[in-house]
């Protein structure tokens, strides 16, 4: 059983700094079910991402805070440790090294960290981390290529959207 | 008026009900006066069980807001804010007293409730503390993740602090627990404060026993607390040149009342006597040194450290016994693997709390460590070598216990969890968590209760359990896949020859190798063991607690 108290107090924790943070947390689609939420995250200045705001399906498992969140992208990124093709993150926080103390909003600010700091060494996609290794200039342009094509459109979508609930 | 709004159930989905709101007309209220009915607007998403307010005279025009209203009932609104304005979502939650931070549970969020303190010095409610156990090695701390074997006991004093500090909060946390608790069928163990017109303290100081001889007074430092207790007072004899404050914890239930009521008046009475007179009351008065102070030198706490009983010193009482084996001065249980770290949330209350008292304290404890400069070096050193304790891959650590890990069962002696080694069960205890002792304790005597709310007596009896051999099995197989080939596991000494209808479940596991596939379909190549397999805590269906509770790989559940 997810512990929904605790998922309210962590949503209100969250984006009471969103501005300052760069991270938000919503229910997912508008939706009323508080296991499946949709996290943005606006990706880190001086990155390629930067100017970019990524959207991060949530689900809560079962056993949440005790078990890890389920994260994958959303919104496209081209990034080693993150799949290129389905947004899967590899992360160990959200794998063996999570624990219960970790809020959803602290695995967000890990994914911003993540995505100004990747591992190639340990990838999650294969492609994008031997283009990260061999040849970063490319690699480079392709990361902004994809913010620009992918994450900003879908920014202002998500902005159109917090208007029209308004 | 009557409305109708859509709210949450548990499991998160909407349902409309209909309400009716009276609305009292006061005087001098204006021709557009808003009235909020807190809590009253359509429970969704993130958000914000919102207010309902309506104007008056100008008929029912409702007005939803997309903020939670705080405070009064009625309340001139506010601009609307966004719909992300959670702000006063806890305030609003509940009307309880504003919480320190020092007093969040990292992993509820809320007030801690029935504390525990791990080895590490960090602070966890009860069962928080029991959720986040690995029921298959030793555990991690929340915080810091470092490593403990043993589920430690409550920390009453803790316990009576936040009861006194915030009494609104904590009536809250209990009602809250109790019915989680009553939903599983687990309880913690009952911490009754039957003694309200005193002060609060179960310290039980029984330096003047010889340990370990009489153990049948010591059994009831503190009980399940239910109706059916057997409790017998302590027949302690006075050792009245400590300054001893003896609490029993049911005596509402205990068997010889005439006892009781007289152990009840001599501890009234000293503690009368004594210069700390307190006035303990359930609507939260000033928090007095004496709420704080150490099981030894019975001064305010100065660094404090619990141990794994729960009991509370200052670092440098504890560090002044210095023997090897560290044991409570209060309760004699032995304290497993070291000095623990000082409490610093607790800590950094008390130098709030008590600026004067505590540099007092401070300067008195630096003096005297300055006379003992060349004990402290040594004591140092030994700091150093506790936390040298390094995590093992899953192979080796099951190499090491073998089979003898006795998978989400813990003892309510020591707190060891899992079990390894020897483990007795009591044929007795009819509690659905059941009672069980590591060799260790069995032999020595268990002197607690139980870490639950068992009614354990000593004239229960014990029978030998053998390890799950399946789950051994299991963790085998595992051990085996991630790390060596089949013949070092077969060789490994007592391992579990699965019997034939144990085996049945082997293959599957082996068959699914690829455990956490679905959550990362690629590239998942990288390190062993414990890294390969995730568990999803299930719940034994039959007779198994949370403290059986048994991880079971994703496979399987998936299957299930």
């Amino acid at each position: 059983m997810v512990d929904f108290a605790r998922v309210q107090k962590e949503l209100a924790d969250c984006n009471r700094d969103m501005a300052i943070s760069g991270v938000s947390i919503m229910l997912h689609g508008n939706g009323n079910d508080l296991s499946h939420l949709s996290g943005t995250i606006t990706g880190p200045l001086a990155t390629p991402y930067e100017g970019g705001t990524f959207q991060i399906d949530i689900r809560l498992p079962e056993g949440y805070p005790f078990e890890p969140p389920k994260m994958q992208f959303v919104t496209k990124v081209w990034h080693p440790n993150i799949s290129s093709q389905n947004g899967a993150i590899c992360l160990d926080i959200l794998k063996d090294q999570w624990s219960p103390a970790l809020t959803l909003k602290t695995a967000l600010l890990s994914l911003q960290a993540l995505l100004s700091a990747p591992e190639p060494d340990d990838p999650q996609d294969a492609v994008v981390a031997q283009q990260y290794l061999r040849d970063y200039q490319t690699f480079m342009g392709t990361a902004r290529y994809w913010t620009e094509t992918f994450a900003k459109r879908s920014s202002i979508g998500t902005e159109e959207k917090v208007q029209k609930l308004l | 008026m009557k409305i109708s709004r859509k709210i949450l159930d548990a499991s998160g989905k909407t349902m409309t009900v209909e309400e009716i709101l009276t609305i009292e007309i006061k005087l001098g209220w204006k021709k557009g006066t808003k009235i909020t009915f807190r809590e009253k607007g359509d429970e969704q998403l993130n958000v914000i069980p919102a207010g309902l307010s309506n104007k008056t005279r100008e008929s029912i025009v409702h007005q939803l807001h997309l903020f939670p209203m705080d405070g009064m009932n009625q309340k001139v609104s506010r601009p609307t804010t966004t719909l992300l304005d959670l702000e006063n979502l806890d305030s609003s939650d509940n009307n309880d007293e504003e919480i320190s931070e020092s007093f969040v549970c990292c992993v509820c969020l809320d007030l801690l409730y029935k504390p525990i303190a791990l080895a590490c010095g960090h602070i966890s409610c009860f069962w928080c503390v029991h959720e986040a156990m690995n029921v298959w090695r030793e555990s991690h701390c929340p915080i810091c993740r470092c490593p403990y074997n043993y589920f430690p006991s409550i920390c009453k004093m803790l316990h009576f602090l936040l009861l006194k500090m915030y009494p609104v909060a904590y009536k809250r946390r209990e009602k809250q627990v109790l019915e989680e608790e009553k939903k599983t069928g687990f309880f913690s163990p009952q911490i009754d404060d039957h003694f309200s017109g005193s002060q609060i303290n179960e310290e039980l100081n029984l330096l003047s026993y010889p340990p370990h001889s009489s153990t049948r007074s010591l059994k009831n430092i503190y009980s399940g607390g239910c109706s059916v207790g057997k409790v017998n007072p302590c027949r302690v004899e006075e050792p009245l040149e400590f300054n001893m404050q003896c609490y029993e914890s049911s005596t509402t239930t205990c068997g010889n009342s005439s006892e009781c009521s007289e152990w009840d008046t001599k501890t009234t009475k000293k503690l009368a006597g004594g210069e700390n007179e307190q006035n303990w009351t359930a609507t939260g008065k000033q928090v007095s040194a004496s709420d704080v102070q150490c099981a030894a030198c019975k001064q305010l706490l100065f660094r404090p450290v619990v141990l794994n009983c729960g009991h509370v010193y200052c670092e440098s009482c504890i560090a002044a016994v210095g023997v090897e084996l560290l044991r409570c001065q209060v309760c004699q249980s032995i304290h497993p693997k070291g000095l623990p770290q000082v409490c610093l949330e607790l800590d950094q209350f008390l130098e709030r709390q008590f600026s004067k008292e505590y540099e007092l304290r401070k300067q008195a404890v630096h003096s005297c460590q300055n006379r003992n400069a060349s004990a402290s070096a040594t004591q140092d050193g030994k700091q150093g070598a506790k936390s040298s304790f390094l995590p093992k891959n899953l192979f080796f650590w099951w190499r090491e216990t073998g089979s003898k890990v006795h998978v989400a069962v813990g003892c309510d002696s020591c707190g060891m969890y899992p079990i390894i080694g020897e483990r007795y069960r009591c044929k007795d205890c009819v509690e659905k968590i059941g009672f069980d002792l590591c060799g260790e304790c069995y032999n020595t005597c268990s002197k607690l209760p139980g870490r639950f709310n068992q009614q354990h007596t000593p004239e229960h009896k014990f029978e030998l359990i053998q390890p799950g051999k399946m789950q051994n099995s299991m963790l085998g197989v595992l051990a085996m896949l991630f790390e060596g080939g089949p013949a070092s596991v077969l060789s490994s000494d007592a391992s579990p020859v699965p019997s034939p209808g144990d085996t049945l479940e082997c293959p599957e596991y082996l068959s699914v190798p690829p455990i956490h596939s679905h959550d990362a379909p690629e590239n998942q190549e990288d390190s062993l063991g414990p890294r390969k397999y995730s568990f999803h805590h299930l719940k034994l269906k039959e007779e198994k607690g949370l403290w059986r509770r048994v991880g079971v790989f994703k496979g399987q559940v998936a299957k299930d």
